[in-house]
Parts: structure tokens; C-alpha cells; sequence
């Protein structure tokens, strides 16, 4: 009964582990898409800033 | 320009809508935290025109958010284009700092202040002042509160016309409604003053200051003590004395304790700033009050301001009036009290020099030591160089040693082990020749207690005091006598001098344990009692890793431990075989 007991314990344990750790990746990965999203929009205002910089040459 | 107008949503302010839309406050928390990436790519332009118009009308976040707002926008200056726009990042701040949450505003209050020192004149009379204005005849007393804290910053930059409406504003404040207002402004009067020239300092602070020193709330009084401070610093001994003597008298005595608390935390401020004559004719009498106050607070407070105060009166004054309080506070009924006294009575040494400290500290001291309570113990004695400099270690040892020698020797373990617990702190500070003469032999005798505790304690103390002293000094003090308790009669002895080595070896070099240590232990190997037998193994297994760092005494593990270990291995003894097994797998793998 006992063994049983802390077996239970132990895999809920582990399911809000998995929850825990599931929601940290998806976070990260949202993270990632909005870091992308200000890298291309860097790159895309340099690019402007070049093109501009190259007129006025 | 926009040849790649296709790309709609790379536009910068639309990644940022796009970030502050997300669920998780984490997301919107670190779009924020990153707004300068969004300003660097709009150019300081179109940040100008576009980016902080945004922020200035759709804010609306949870409080975290704002309040990351409120630091970015700090140093925003140089993506505004530099100190001629920096008045633009005003707008958005002005906003942040009417919000409800207290840590959003002070942030906001703290930003916009780092902004208005770098303003020009001409930005701080057309910006920086209507929005002072504006907030300060707010509707709600967030707003005014926050104007509080926003006047000292420009006050020097601006027009002598505009000066005079800031401190007629900022007295408006002061005399506010709310005392949250009245709260925020004696906790600015002070910064402001020090920006105010003398004559107005007279004429226009201290009237305010004297108000709210006398305010109905003890929560706005107790926040004027340190403008006390910062006023008097302005002002010269004898102004000081027309213009705050009066109400510095009426707040030694506030019948609100928490005032007094104040009062007695800043008392050295005070005394430095008002100068001496005002410390000798009115101080001194204040300070003996509040150490005999009622509440234990208030004498916690002044007595850690004693030997800070003692330095701005004469000597006869602190024998005369200090030193009775200070007699009466070594048995105050609060433990707190007379640790904070503990911690502070060896300052006065130095000032009292060595005849008053020995004829008048001294007794308080010992009597200090033998407190009941453990912290008042600690810190006298972690204070005892600043004594023994003034009076010299001689004179100090004759008093100090028999007061440790019967707390050592206290009937109560528990007392015991407290003063075991000091001895290396004492020792440090005592140095090696007074402890060798005086508590040598202490340290010894507490290894043959018959409380295991003590004995415990005893040799950690040793490993410690090796720390203090150095190998060469446990080579020649310690270890001789230890090692003779291994031939002692009864096998608890015998068993801790296997702990005091076992505990010790970490702190010495391989060559002691190899010229001194470990003949002993393998004398032990074959002791008729199987307690000591794997205790010798336990012994050998700390021993190991020691004797490894040195090739030269490496050796010894193949030609003495092992076969020690081998034969331990063998006993009869379960224990002893398990313990040797175990060395020999940490020790041999």
C-alpha cells in the first residue's frame, strides 16, 4: 500500500515536472520568433539605411 | 524610401504592438525591457515622432511592465537625439508617475530626475516646470506625492522668477491635506534644501520644516528628523541653534516612540551638525534620556550611538552623565539592547584611555561576558582588540582570563560549549604567545570532558586554531599532547585522539602527518576495543587524500595503510570490517 503510495506521489511528481518543463519550451521557443522578428526588422532598417546611405553617394 | 513596403510588419513600432500583445507578462516584460533595440531601428526621428507619442497614450500593463517602462525611459536620452530633445521622454513619464502603484511612481520620479539634470535652462522653464505644476495640483495625491520628489532637480537650473514659485509650490505640498503628501515632502525637504542658498533656506524651509516637525502624524514627523540633519549641515553652529534648537528639543521628547527611534538612530548626524556648544548644553542631556527611554527600541538605537556620540563631548562629561547609563544598560531587561551595547562599548576605550577603561569598562565588559544570552557574548568578544590596544594585553588578560577561565569550567555544558565556540575568534585577536601561556591548556582539557559535545566542539576548536596559528604551532603545542592521549587507560580517550586527528588532517601538511600522525594511528590498529579499531579506519580513509598530495609520504600508503586497512579487514568485527572496506574503496579506486 505504502509502495504504491509514494509511486503516485512520485508520478505526479514527475507529470508537473514534464508540465513545468513543456511550458519553460514553449516559452523559449515564442522567445526565439519574437528575437527573430527584431533581428529581421534590424535588417531590414539597415538594409534601408544602406540603401539610402548609397543615394546619397 | 519605403522601397520594400511589403514589408509591413517588420515595421518597428508594429513588432513592438505585436510583443506587447502576448499573454505572458514575461513576453510584454521583455519587449519593454529591449525598447531601445525598437528606437535604434526607428532613428532618433522617428522615435521622436512616433515611438514615444505610442508609449506617451497606449500604455495600459500590469504594474511590472510600467514599472520596467519607467527605468527604461531613463536612459532613453540618447535615442531621442540627445540633451536638446530629451524634454520629449518628460511626456510618457509624466504619466508613469501618476500611476497608483508606489514602486511604478518612484521609479517614474526617479528616471524623470536623472532626465531633468541634463536639461538646459530653457527646457526646464517650458517643460520641466509645467509638469511639476501639473502634477502638483493633481486631483489625486499620487500625483502630488510624486511632485514631491521632482523639485530639488531643477531647482538650480531654472530663473530666479521660477525659483520663487517652486518654493511657494513646494510649501503647498508641505501643508497638504493628505498625509501621504505631507509624508513625501518631509521626506524631500532635505534634498531640496541643500539646492536652496542659505538666506531662503532661512526664510522659506525651515518655517515648513518647523511645521511638519510638529505635524498631527508621527509617520510625517519621524521623516523630518533626517531634514534636521541635512538643514543643520546647511546652516552655521549659531543659526542652527536659533532656528532648530526649538524643535529638535520638542522631538527628543515626542511622545511617539517611533520619532525618538529616529531621533536616537541619527544622534551622531546630529551632534555633528549642530556643533558643539549645542551638543554639550542641550545633547548631552537628550542622549541620557534616550538611553533610559522606555522603549527597548529607542535604547537598541542610542546605545549603538555611543561611542559615535562620546567623540563630540569631553571625557568628564561621559564619566559624569554617559557611563551610568551605560552602567544601567549592561542589565537592561532586553536582550536586544544589550547586544547592540556589546557591540559598541569597546569603541569608548579608545576614547576613555587606559585608567577610565580599566577603572570603569572593564567590570561592564566581564560582566557583558558572562550574559546569558549567546549574541551579547559574541560581540563583545569580537570587539576585544579595540580594548586590548588601549589597555594592552597584560592588563586585559589579568581581568579577561579568569572570567573565560570559569565559564569554561561552568557546570552547564551548554555554557561550555558557548565559550568553546569563541576560542578561536579570542585567539585571533589575543595572538599566540597570551593564548599558548593562558588557554593552552584550556583547549586540552576540554578533549578529556565527559560531555561528548564538549569534546566534539574541542576538536573542532583545534583544527581551527591551527587555521589561526599555522602547522608549525600545532606541530609543537598540539599535537604532542593529543598524540599522548592515545596511550590513555580508558578508550574514550584514546578514541578522541583518533577525532582530533582525523578532524585536524585537513588543516596540516602531509610531512606532520606523516612524521607525527600516523605512527600513532597505526599503533591504534590493533587496540582491544573494536570502537577504536574502526575509527582508525574511519581515520585512515580522511588520511588518504592528505598523504596523496605529496609524492614523498604517497609512498606510505602502499607500505604502512594498506596493510593497516588489509589486516582491518580481517577483524572479527563487522563495524570494523565495514569501515575498512570503505576506506579502502575511497581511498584505492
Amino acid at each position: 500500500e505504502r509502495d504504491r503510495n509514494e509511486w503516485e506521489i512520485e508520478r505526479a511528481e514527475m507529470k508537473a515536472r514534464i508540465a513545468l518543463l513543456e511550458g519553460e519550451r514553449r516559452g523559449i521557443e515564442n522567445m526565439k520568433i519574437d528575437l527573430m522578428r527584431r533581428v529581421r526588422m534590424l535588417e531590414f532598417v539597415l538594409r534601408q539605411e544602406r540603401s539610402k546611405y548609397l543615394a546619397g553617394i | 524610401m519605403n522601397t520594400e513596403d511589403t514589408d509591413d510588419s517588420l515595421y518597428p513600432i508594429a513588432v513592438l504592438l505585436d510583443e506587447l500583445r502576448a499573454d505572458d507578462v514575461n513576453f510584454r516584460l521583455n519587449a519593454i525591457r529591449r525598447l531601445s533595440t525598437i528606437a535604434l531601428a526607428l532613428g532618433v526621428q522617428r522615435t521622436r515622432d512616433e515611438l514615444i507619442p505610442f508609449l506617451d497614450e497606449s500604455i495600459d500593463d500590469e504594474d511590472e511592465v510600467l514599472l520596467a517602462l519607467a527605468e527604461e525611459l531613463g536612459n532613453f536620452v540618447e535615442y531621442v537625439g540627445g540633451k536638446e530633445y530629451a524634454h520629449i521622454i518628460l511626456g510618457p513619464l509624466e504619466n508613469l508617475a501618476t500611476v497608483e502603484e508606489t514602486l511604478v511612481r518612484e521609479k517614474a520620479v526617479e528616471s524623470l530626475n536623472k532626465v531633468a539634470a541634463i536639461l538646459s535652462q530653457q527646457q526646464i522653464e517650458e517643460c520641466y516646470i509645467p509638469l511639476i505644476k501639473r502634477l502638483g495640483s493633481g486631483e489625486w495625491f499620487t500625483n502630488r506625492t510624486s511632485a514631491c520628489g521632482l523639485y530639488a532637480a531643477g531647482y538650480q537650473m531654472a530663473t530666479p522668477a521660477s525659483q520663487d514659485e517652486l518654493r511657494s509650490m513646494f510649501k503647498q505640498l508641505s501643508l497638504d491635506d493628505t498625509p501621504m503628501v505631507r509624508r513625501a515632502a518631509g521626506a524631500n525637504l532635505g534634498k531640496f534644501a541643500k539646492k536652496i542658498p542659505k538666506e531662503q533656506v532661512i526664510s522659506d524651509i525651515i518655517p515648513l520644516f518647523s511645521k511638519l516637525a510638529q505635524d498631527e502624524q508621527d509617520s510625517v514627523r519621524l521623516l523630518t528628523v533626517e531634514d534636521l540633519v541635512a538643514i543643520a549641515e546647511i546652516l552655521t553652529k549659531e543659526e542652527s541653534k536659533i532656528y532648530l534648537l526649538q524643535t529638535l528639543r520638542s522631538m527628543v521628547s515626542d511622545k511617539s516612540w517611533r520619532v525618538r527611534y529616529m531621533i536616537a538612530e541619527n544622534f551622531v548626524k546630529i551632534a555633528k551638525a549642530v556643533g558643539d556648544e549645542v551638543t554639550r548644553e542641550d545633547l548631552v542631556l537628550a542622549f541620557v534620556n534616550l538611553l533610559k527611554d522606555n522603549e527597548a527600541e529607542v535604547r537598541t538605537a542610542a546605545s549603538g550611538q555611543v561611542p559615535g556620540f562620546a567623540q563630540y563631548i569631553d571625557k568628564q562629561t561621559i564619566l559624569s552623565h554617559i557611563l551610568p547609563c551605560v552602567k544601567d544598560l549592561v542589565t537592561d531587561t532586553s536582550q536586544y539592547v544589550r547586544a547592540s551595547l556589546a557591540t559598541q562599548i569597546s569603541g569608548l576605550a579608545p576614547i576613555l584611555g587606559k585608567e577610565a577603561t580599566t577603572e570603569h569598562l572593564l567590570p561592564l565588559f566581564l560582566q557583558l561576558l558572562k550574559d546569558e544570552y549567546p549574541d551579547v557574548r559574541l560581540n563583545i568578544i569580537s570587539k576585544l582588540e579595540q580594548v586590548n590596544e588601549v589597555i594592552g594585553i597584560e592588563l586585559l588578560s589579568q581581568n579577561l582570563l579568569p572570567a573565560i577561565v570559569e565559564l569554561a569550567e561552568d557546570k552547564q555544558w551548554r555554557v561550555r560549549l558557548a565559550i568553546i565556540d569563541y576560542i578561536p575568534l579570542l585567539a585571533s585577536q589575543l595572538g599566540v604567545t597570551f593564548f599558548d601561556e593562558k588557554l593552552g591548556n584550556l583547549c586540552m582539557s576540554w578533549l578529556g570532558d565527559n560531555v561528548y559535545s564538549i569534546r566534539e566542539a574541542a576538536t573542532v576548536n583545534l583544527k581551527k586554531l591551527t587555521e589561526v596559528f599555522g602547522v608549525e604551532w600545532a606541530k609543537s603545542t598540539i599535537i604532542p599532547k593529543v598524540l599522548a592521549m592515545g596511550s590513555h587507560p580508558n578508550y574514550l580517550y584514546r578514541m578522541t585522539t583518533i577525532f582530533a586527528i582525523t578532524t585536524m588532517a585537513p588543516a596540516v601538511t602531509p610531512e606532520v602527518i606523516r612524521d607525527h600522525i600516523l605512527p600513532t594511528v597505526n599503533t591504534l590498529v590493533s587496540d582491544p576495543i573494536p570502537n577504536i579499531r574502526f575509527n582508525v579506519a574511519k581515520s585512515y580513509e580522511v588520511l588518504i587524500p592528505v598523504l596523496k598530495q605529496n609524492p614523498e609520504t604517497g609512498v606510505l600508503l602502499e607500505t604502512q595503510v594498506k596493510p593497516a586497512l588489509d589486516k582491518l579487514r580481517e577483524d572479527s568485527d563487522a563495524d570494523v570490517k565495514y569501515f575498512a572496506e570503505k576506506a579502502l574503496l575511497a581511498g584505492y579506486q
